[in-house]
């Protein structure tokens, strides 16, 4: 993976370099200061952000960037609701003229009860915004062809499933995910489907350059001990991955030696 | 004082300008986008942008999300 910094830390996406390997999701968390905490606990740089009308009956509510500084963390808009990829761009470009940001993710959905990519409308969807000037994360399917498509159409990072989003079912096929990882040549983050921190950790074994999640923090019973646990997990995943783990074997193969034995 | 659609409500206001809007509603411009009628207002162009009757705005801003 190009993506890899000689030291085994920090990974480019779109030409910046970022010490964490977690990106977390800034939804479901009972208030804002909340999320912000978890968000600290984390140690994470980019937070996925979603773009909704302004309440104008009460413009006196609290706004996630009196929390979550744009300074501090990077933004990343995303395409949450969207089912086509006429409302993803709509959607992006608005974001982009809020914030002034080119890094984007793009997730376009089929149905509610899944929510599962639609990778004819997300391909779509990216052909244009990567023309328009976007960096674009996609989220993806575990499908290794689909993502080969995405990477030769300018993703900046593929974004595969792990399970369904908010299912915290973890990763669910993982020799599509191990697949994904070796054909990449830009990063490849597990996005939806993380539960727990063993979870987190094993795809980072597999290989990926990062992980994406926002429920497992989230809903969390404390999100920022959670959160804490995540970084730590994605750190120690990573570790392993570029340590090597060692060979499995069917048998026992004793770790003192058998000479001397008295 | 043009009667017009704002977020999806029907609503009549007193300004006849984006930038009379913003101002109308005490918006905090540096923290949203505003579409007029499909296409996105720069905020540079919220001066000369003229509101009408039957126009469709969209004022949308950041929040939480996965």
């Amino acid at each position: 993976m190009t993506s890899e910094l000689p030291n085994g830390k920090g990974f480019r996406i779109a030409g910046k370099t970022y010490q964490s390997r977690l990106i977390i999701g800034t939804g479901k968390y009972k208030d804002y200061a909340t999320n912000a905490a978890a968000a600290e606990a984390s140690g994470a740089e980019i937070v996925t952000v979603a773009v909704r009308r302004v309440n104008l009956t009460d413009p006196n509510q609290p706004m996630l960037m009196d929390f979550l500084s744009p300074e501090q963390f990077v933004y990343l808009p995303n395409t949450a609701g969207c089912f086509t990829a006429d409302e993803a761009i709509r959607t992006l470009r608005l974001a982009r003229e809020a914030g002034g940001w080119s890094l984007v993710k793009l997730e376009v959905l089929s149905d509610l009860k899944t929510l599962y990519p639609d990778m004819i409308e997300t391909l779509a969807a990216l052909k244009l915004l990567v023309a328009d000037g976007f960096d674009v994360m996609v989220y993806c399917t575990d499908d290794p062809v689909f993502c080969r498509k995405l990477e030769d159409e300018g993703a900046a990072a593929i974004m595969p499933l792990g399970a369904p989003i908010g299912s915290g079912l973890g990763i669910q096929n993982p020799v599509n995910i191990r697949l994904i990882v070796e054909q990449s040549k830009v990063p490849v983050l597990v996005d939806a489907g993380v539960g727990t921190a063993s979870e987190a950790a094993f795809a980072m074994e597999l290989g990926c350059d990062g992980v994406l999640m926002n429920s497992a923090i989230a809903e969390a019973e404390d999100p920022i001990l959670m959160a804490k646990a995540m970084k730590l997990a994605v750190e120690a995943g990573r570790l392993a991955y570029v340590a090597g783990r060692m060979p499995r074997r069917q048998y026992a193969h004793a770790s003192s030696p058998l000479k001397g034995l008295i | 004082m043009p009667r017009l659609m704002i977020n999806g409500e029907g609503t009549q206001i007193k300004a006849n300008t984006i930038e009379g809007l913003v101002l109308e509603l005490d918006l905090p411009v540096n923290k949203l986008a505003i579409e007029h009628n499909l296409i996105i207002v720069p905020k540079s162009l919220y001066g000369s942008t003229v509101i009408n009757d039957d126009d469709l705005i969209e004022i949308v801003h950041f929040v939480g999300g996965g």
